[in-house]
């Protein structure tokens, strides 16, 4: 609990957005992690939707490259890919709803 | 195998020495050129391709570290994407010297460095864009009517 209190106080500030306002494509990842620290998924979820899809991925890195799996790289690949297209279209729900909310 | 029978003249205990001979050959530099690449081959017989775990992990940390202007995800994809046309193009030049899953390493680090990089470069760019935009209409607000 110390380290989840200290963590929450210690949180980066994302220059993009303290400079334009609008949130960037990383935006909520450690509000979203701390979340899932907590054991809180769908909050995880709900907050920023792709760090479950970037944790599997950097899981199935490290176990790749630890056990060498025969398809992994292929796999790796198509994990990323995926990943990287749930971030854009979270990214692009969340920009466009951003200037109904205020 | 901790015996290391020296390939000329041929042990005379060991069964065939003919088949025997190109894998042990193999860690000189030789070319396997009558052993069997795939069958048989203990691993770690052929060298791997050189940095491509480097290739894999910075590729895929291209798309994660897209905060702080897209900076550090550019950077990532970009040597990502070098050192894996690099590695791809020594594998081109002899395939039969490299392992094959360095190959396929190298390669799909290489993808995700090019989606990495495209996408840190959009991101990028519409920051530019924006910064561009905003300041234009700062500068053109009538501030001499505002005294």
């Amino acid at each position: 609990m110390n380290v989840l209190n200290w963590l929450e106080h210690h949180l980066l500030k994302c220059p993009y957005k303290s400079l334009t306002g609008i949130d960037c494509p990383g935006c909520g990842i450690q509000r979203s992690f701390l979340e899932l620290l907590k054991g809180n998924f769908i909050e995880s979820l709900t907050l920023y939707p792709a760090l479950l899809p970037i944790l599997f991925t950097f899981l199935l890195l490290i176990l790749h490259l630890k056990f060498k799996y025969k398809n992994g790289a292929i796999l790796l690949t198509y994990a990323f890919i995926a990943t990287t297209t749930i971030v854009l279209i979270s990214y692009i729900i969340k920009v466009s709803h951003l200037p109904f909310h205020r | 195998m901790e015996n290391q029978n020296p390939p000329f003249p041929p042990n005379p205990n060991q069964g065939n020495p003919y088949q025997q001979n190109p894998y042990q050959q193999n860690p000189m530099g030789g070319n396997p050129m009558g052993g069997n690449p795939m069958g048989g081959n203990p691993m770690g017989m052929q060298p791997d391709l050189p940095n491509h775990i480097g290739v894999l992990v910075l590729g895929i940390c291209s798309i994660v570290f897209c905060i702080c202007y897209g900076i550090p995800g550019l950077t990532c994809g970009i040597i990502a994407l070098v050192m894996g046309n690099k590695a791809m193009a020594l594998y081109n030049n002899n395939p039969n010297v490299y392992s094959e899953k360095s190959f396929k390493n190298a390669k799909a680090g290489r993808i995700c460095g090019i989606i990495g990089t495209c996408l840190s470069i959009a991101y990028l760019i519409f920051i530019v864009v924006y910064i561009i935009f905003v300041g234009t209409m700062i500068s053109s607000l009538p501030w001499q009517n505002m005294r």
